[in-house]
């Protein structure tokens, strides 16, 4: 058996990795940012949640901003690690023709069909 | 401690086919365990009698001499994989009682070699997080536990599966691996996990966090058992346009113990200021191990490992924005009525999704909105690819990489679930292979000074698999770790 | 130079500009990433497949038929194939959007820059430029009028292939934008991509109204959303128009934003729903990977490509010597002109375009029928002709003739020379007996015959008297030159 002999307790924090303190100058997230980041999210969030919300996403946001070091031009993004081609389906109808299943776990129904509160156009 | 439930998948797979017991006795232990083990809240959903009547099948066949791989085996089954007519919520409220009509690839494939479903086990919510506190049914608890008696993680995201293995609650489980949600509790757990090249294992059916990154694979109790889960759980799926058109090999016969002239890579930029010592000397006794063993230890660079992290953190919140984006109370899940339609989302998402998942959307979201997508999502991309040539260039001159897998062994439930930053850096070593959609194991290796597990991570080459596998059975005979957690835990 | 497109307005002329967004389904079995049927009218939520409906963990696989069919369209519209393209997800929330995102194309579209001629009245021919077409999944369907206080969700729709086709903003009246979609409908019929039926949705306009001074910059736009008919395009067009002059004329400034057509007043409406600024996030889909295809999967198509209405239209005119009108009206439909090309092989090609248009789609017009339910064969329209041209009956006859057949209903039953023997309508070409009709006309009017004599004109009546009697087989030009020669007003 292998046989780790130093006593110490294990110590991994923010310094270890030279992760910026969270409690930095820059808001990267005000709040107004805040609310329409949770409004494009369709996230509920409560004024008083607002400023701690801020706060947390700026901080992760200054934790990435160490990308911006990185001379990136000219580097072609990589979107997959699977280089190969997409194979497709053929045109053949095989799926579907099971309504009971698709609407097994709706919240609400009527019929066959899915029920939500009206939307206004 | 009942004998059957010492067996590891090898062992028991040839006690069955040698009838020393059946199928059905198997499970029976199985099931007995896991019910006396509350305490670990591994499993969130216990199935003993569509076990009883997968073993009896399995003993059918048994009998009638057409066992097939996994034949009578009683696994569990993370929560993130949907499973025909039985609950899966990815231990997510917002999923509620969702039970899918539908079976995923991978536990179908499990079925089909006659594997026996024990239940569900337990996850951080929608797999985001490294310490399985972020569940909706509470935190798993590790069967390993230092001097102090205090209750420590098993890791995360698959903490279930990790704190299940360990504890003899399953023979194997299933796990998914993002960005390190499968080593890292292994490595925690003192078991294997072993995560696959992306696109080795079908993603169809399994709840999505990031899409580009998701992979399933197992934890095991040995790496024999990794090679023989794998085989199972890995195909090729023509319903995941990401799945590879490879041939399954015999991943099993790769554990030949030969690794003479093998060149295990060791990149400088893993050795991070002021690493704790004993993960230091535990990797230094893997080089020699490997060394011992007939390897070429040869020095690599993979220059932009520190970027790797803040990459992945736009990335995968990114993908999962959009991703969890269906969860909108229309067609399954939970509803919070609302005034409106737009009322009725964000309040159903503000109750259904935990503050981890919340956090991660809101992320997304904005690493993708109009005027920050170029500087925050593309720019990630581009440093995923300088990462994935790192490997290219470092495979060049080895056969493998050698890596610890985390910067530490357990930590405490709570110790760190109130800074996001401190939890997402458990992923420090395991994440490069997620972005560069390498395979990866973590094997376990030693204990620290508190007798808490620590792993290595081998990285692999592209469907380097069975290579990745050989060397893992070298260090994993090399490192003799026969400890096990006491069952403290146990209601027996 | 005067431009009959402008508006007046109280202050000056106006000139619109007018670009279009269509949405072409996609003709095929399956959906674009799914197995379910795409076939219109089937109950709710029948034609859905999990992937359809969202559920946890389904993944999208690409319809390779879906793939074949837009580079046929591209090509059809002489535009640039895009080997490489790639799928995004256009991220936003609506109840009949399961995802919560719409796989679509964004910066790298499967088709690239084309043309469409457009065919506007008097012959005039218009080049309005294609900027792009893109593959992309339709939503599913909401319904909003069946409960007071709930809308109910259709998904029989979800993810059914659509090809976004995006023009230029190179029209300038309602006339040309009605123009174009009637000719780009007609091209995706010819190339079977797309079935071009409207009033199931199959093809929907997203039409960008402006105005401005002419020779001003671009002003700003409205897009009014789905609309449905051409009539209803030009109403829209002609109503936004109108409401955007009045504005600016008031002193006003357009606001940039959705609007909606509603046919029962005729009126374009704010969308309040599209109100909030939109972001919709696009990123490529990780769940698939970038598509791409060999120039020979391009090649092959392309040698399969049918005759388009243009090179149909310049060999009508210049084999047939059709007019330039006559011809557009035969290759609107690949049908129809199937059918002209029938009736008129190896005869008067002009005569047969005659009775085609004249006489065939006019009954179809008026019956409600289409060319392949017409009760005339073209093989009957063609005998007709014939019976026409070899004298043996008038033109006038030919159209009495045509009247009948149509009548006998589809069965096809009694060809025209049948019916010309069966009510004896053949034409008396007798000199003899016309003469002895004739003579007995103006034995019967003398004083006609008088007033004719210091009137020429009048002689028509006797042609018209003779005809009656003769119930209108007489060869009209044979009554016509023996009445000039009986009343002696040779000419």
């Amino acid at each position: 058996m292998a046989c780790c002999t130093t006593g110490a307790a294990l110590l991994v924090s923010r310094e270890t990795f030279r992760i910026p303190p969270i409690k930095g100058p820059k808001m990267s997230v005000d709040e107004k940012m805040a609310r329409r980041i949770a409004t494009l999210a369709r996230i509920g969030v409560s004024d008083a949640q607002l400023p701690a919300l801020a706060k947390e996403l700026s901080a992760i946001l200054g934790f990435v901003e160490q990308l911006s070091e990185l001379d990136t031009s000219g580097v072609k993004p990589l979107t997959s690690a699977v280089e190969t081609t997409m194979l497709g389906r053929e045109d053949v109808i095989n799926d579907g023709g099971y309504p009971a299943d698709v609407l097994a776990n709706a919240p609400e129904r009527d019929d066959d069909y899915f029920a939500v509160p009206k939307v206004v156009e | 401690m009942s004998k059957l439930t010492d067996l590891n998948l090898a062992q028991a797979r040839d006690g069955l086919r040698d009838k020393q017991f059946s199928a059905r006795e198997l499970t029976q232990a199985h099931i007995e365990r896991v019910a006396a083990a509350d305490k670990l809240n591994a499993y969130v959903l216990q199935t003993p009698e569509k076990a009883l009547e997968m073993a009896d099948a399995s003993d059918a066949k048994i009998a009638q001499g057409e066992a097939r791989p996994l034949e009578g085996i009683p696994l569990g089954i993370k929560d993130l994989f949907c499973t025909k007519g039985v609950r899966t919520t990815a231990c997510s409220n917002i999923l509620a009682e969702f039970t899918p009509p539908y079976e995923s690839t991978v536990t179908g494939n499990l079925w089909a070699d006659g594997a026996v479903m024990l239940g569900k086990l337990n996850n951080d919510e929608f797999a985001m997080g490294s310490s399985n506190e972020t569940s909706r049914f509470g935190a798993v608890i590790n069967p390993w536990r230092g001097a102090d008696q205090k209750p420590l993680v098993p890791g995360g995201s698959s903490g279930g599966s990790s704190s299940a293995v360990a504890a003899r609650l399953g023979i194997a489980a299933t796990a998914t691996d993002t960005g390190g949600s499968i080593r890292q509790p292994a490595a925690f757990t003192g078991t294997v996990g072993l995560k696959p090249t992306y696109g080795r294992c079908s993603r169809w059916g399994v709840v999505a966090f990031a899409s580009s990154l998701d992979q399933a694979g197992p934890i095991t109790q040995t790496v024999r058992d990794a090679a023989i889960m794998l085989g199972s759980m890995a195909s090729y799926d023509a319903k995941d346009s990401t799945s590879v058109n490879l041939p399954v090999p015999n991943y099993e016969a790769a554990l030949t113990g030969d690794i003479k002239g093998l060149r295990v890579g060791i990149p400088a930029e893993y050795r991070v200021d002021n690493m704790p010592s004993e993960i230091e000397a535990l990797w230094q006794q893997g080089i020699d191990w490997l060394t011992q063993a007939g390897a070429e230890i040869v020095d690599i660079s993979l220059p932009h490992t520190k970027y790797a992290l803040p990459a992945y953190y736009i990335i995968a919140p990114a993908e999962a924005s959009s991703n969890l984006a269906r969860y909108d109370g229309v067609r399954y899940g939970m509803r919070v009525a609302g005034k409106d339609i737009d009322d009725m989302y964000a309040s159903t998402r503000a109750a259904g999704f935990g503050d981890e998942v919340i956090r991660r959307i809101m992320i997304g979201t904005y690493a993708l909105s109009a005027g920050y997508y170029d500087a925050y999502y593309v720019k990630a991309l581009q440093v995923r690819r300088l990462i994935a040539e790192d490997f290219t260039k470092a495979y060049e001159k080895c056969d493998v990489v050698l890596t610890p897998t985390t910067p530490s062994s357990a930590f405490a439930i709570g110790e760190k679930s109130d800074d996001p930053l401190e939890m997402y850096l458990n992923d420090v070593f395991t994440v490069t292979g997620n972005l560069a959609g390498l395979p990866g194991i973590s094997v376990p290796a030693g204990v620290d000074a508190k007798g808490l597990p620590l792993g290595l991570q081998l990285i692999g080459k592209t469907f380097g698999e069975e290579d990745l596998l050989r060397v893992a059975g070298v260090l994993e005979t090399a490192a003799q770790f026969t400890a096990r957690a006491d069952d403290w835990w146990s209601a027996e | 130079m005067t431009n009959k497109n402008l508006i007046a307005g109280a202050t000056g002329d106006w000139e619109i500009v007018l670009g279009l967004e269509v949405h072409a389904q996609v003709s095929s079995q399956a959906k674009l990433f799914s197995g379910a049927a795409t076939e219109f009218g089937a109950e709710p939520n029948t034609q859905v497949s999990l992937v359809d409906a969202a559920m946890p963990g389904m993944l999208p696989v690409i319809n390779q038929k879906c793939v074949e069919q837009a580079v046929r369209t591209g090509l059809g519209l002489k535009a640039q194939i895009n080997n490489y393209s790639v799928f995004d997800r256009k991220n936003y929330f609506y109840p009949d959007l399961p995802q919560g995102y719409q796989i679509s194309q964004f910066q790298q579209p499967i088709v690239g820059e084309g043309t469409i001629d457009i065919d506007l009245d008097g012959g005039d021919v218009k080049t309005v430029r294609i900027e792009r077409l893109h593959l992309e999944q339709d939503a599913g369907k909401s319904l909003h009028d069946q409960h007071p206080s709930m809308s109910f969700v259709d998904l029989n729709r979800s993810g059914v292939a659509l090809m976004e086709i995006v023009s230029y903003p190179d029209m300038r009246s309602a006339a040309e934008a009605q123009a174009y979609v009637k000719k780009l409908r007609a091209i995706l019929r010819y190339l079977g991509t797309c079935d071009g039926n409207m009033e199931q949705g199959s093809l929907r306009a997203d039409v960008n109204v402006s105005v401005r001074r002419p020779g001003d910059p671009l002003g700003t736009r409205c897009e009014i959303k789905n609309v449905n008919s051409i009539r209803f395009i030009g109403q829209a067009i002609e109503h936004e128009a109108r409401r955007q002059i009045d504005i600016i004329e008031d002193g006003g400034t357009i606001a940039q934003e959705t609007r909606l057509f509603d046919p029962k007043n005729g009126e374009t409406r704010s969308m309040r729903s599209k109100e909030e600024a939109h972001d919709y996030r696009y990123f490529p889909d990780p769940d698939l990977l970038p598509l791409s295809f060999s120039q020979e999967f391009v090649d092959t198509i392309a040698a399969s490509l049918p005759e388009l209405p243009d090179d149909k239209k310049a060999r009508f005119i210049a084999d047939y010597g059709l007019s330039p009108y006559d011809a557009s009206v035969l290759v609107s439909e690949g049908e129809n002109a199937d059918f002209f090309e029938a009736a008129a092989a190896g005869r008067d090609a002009k005569a047969t375009a005659n009775m085609v248009i004249g006489s065939v789609f006019a009954g179809l017009n008026k019956a409600g029928l289409s060319i392949s339910q017409s009760p005339v064969s073209a093989d009957q329209v063609g005998q007709l002709v014939d019976l026409q041209s070899n004298d043996t009956v008038s033109s006038r006859i030919a159209k009495e003739v045509f009247e009948l057949m149509f009548e006998q209903g589809p069965d096809q039953g009694k060809d025209p020379a049948v019916i010309v023997e069966e009510k004896g309508l053949k034409q008396v070409t007798d000199t003899g007996a016309i003469e002895a009709a004739v003579d007995e006309v103006i034995q019967a009017n003398p004083d006609k015959v008088e007033q004719a004599r210091e009137r020429p004109k009048m002689a028509g009546w006797f042609v018209g008297q003779v005809m009656q009697a003769t119930g209108g087989k007489a060869n009209p030009q044979a009554v016509n030159k023996l009445v000039m020669q009986k009343l002696g007003l040779e000419e």
